[in-house]
């Protein structure tokens, strides 16, 4: 399942390490796969069903 | 009498418009020798594509006004006894567009999937991928790229319509298999709204005896890749390798007489 979240709170990802340390954070929650966009600056993360991604911001659809 | 605030004055019809619209091959290399994958994000991107115009669709005798998007794809596999994780970095024009990562499974193949839209991409813009790992063990040997139509927006109302749909997977990659949704929809638009491909029944010539172009961004047609679906995705199979995103192909002909409407 697709998650979107607008606008999250996240590490700067501008950097390796800031990608590598949203994954650690993402992964603890159980997410499997995600992706961040700078242009639309949205991060979308894929995982089972009743993710708590509230500590990134709000979940758009999913 | 008064006039009618719609009529110009010109006369009704304009010439008409007959295109044709060619998609080149992809880009495509598969490296002989598979190259390992760093466990910290590289300084130079492994691979990086700048647009030439080999990479894009060719109009005659002129361009409609539209929208493209460039699809560039990155494979190789999971040599290591255990899930390892992939990190991506994709530069447009040196400017980041899209991070992220995913678990590829002890042994499978994966591929990753750029479809992302990009405002004004032209020729001589540059694509980068950065690759890299949490463990060791992961390998990059395929590369390719290619640029599509993701939308097409004549700003006019059109009499007698005819627009070629063939039924074909862009891009059709020389290797590997594309997703099972890879010949998700592409639409007719109007300004009211769309028909997608699945309701047209491809491969198909659309037409219509008065048609209204100029729906927001997606105009009288609009491809799944770019401005509807614009993303990065991480894709793994145990034996595809790539394991591609696909959308069915554009237009390769349009014809319409303009109108001298005003809506």
């Amino acid at each position: 399942m697709d998650y979107r979240i607008k606008n999250p709170t996240i590490p700067d990802q501008s950097t390796g390490q800031g990608v590598m340390a949203l994954d650690a954070l993402l992964r603890a929650v159980g997410a499997e796969g995600w992706g961040y966009s700078f242009g639309d600056d949205t991060l979308t993360v894929t995982g089972p069903l009743d993710m708590d991604l509230s500590a990134f911001g709000v979940v758009e659809d999913g | 009498m008064a006039r009618s605030p719609n009529c110009t004055g010109a006369p009704l019809f304009k010439g008409r418009v007959d295109v044709t619209i060619t998609y080149p091959d992809p880009d495509e290399t598969l490296l002989e020798t598979p190259v390992a994958l760093p466990t910290s994000e590289p300084a130079e991107a492994q691979i990086s594509y700048t647009l030439a115009s080999g990479h894009m669709p060719v109009w005659s005798p002129y361009e409609l006004p539209h929208i493209l998007v460039a699809n560039a794809y990155a494979g190789g596999q999971n040599t290591a006894g255990s899930a390892t994780t992939l990190y991506y970095r994709v530069r447009h024009n040196g400017t980041d567009i899209a991070t992220g990562s995913g678990s590829v499974s002890a042994g499978n193949f994966w591929t990753l999937n750029m479809y992302k839209y990009i405002a004004g991409l032209a020729l001589g813009d540059t694509i980068a991928i950065s690759l890299w790992v949490g463990a060791s063990g992961m390998t990059w040997d395929y590369k390719a790229c290619v640029v599509k139509v993701s939308a097409i927006s004549p700003d006019v109302s059109m009499a007698d319509l005819k627009i070629v749909l063939p039924n074909k997977k862009r891009p059709t990659l020389t290797i590997g298999n594309p997703f099972w949704w890879s010949e998700s929809r592409v639409e007719v638009c109007w300004d009211g709204g769309q028909i997608d491909s699945n309701t047209l029944g491809l491969p198909k010539t659309f037409t219509a005896l008065l048609w209204r172009s100029g729906r927001a961004n997606a105009g009288l047609f609009s491809a799944q890749f770019g401005v509807t679906n614009s993303n990065v995705s991480l894709s793994q199979h145990t034996s595809y390798r790539p394991y591609y995103a696909a959308d069915t192909s554009a237009p390769t002909a349009i014809s319409y007489t303009p109108l001298n409407l005003r809506v």
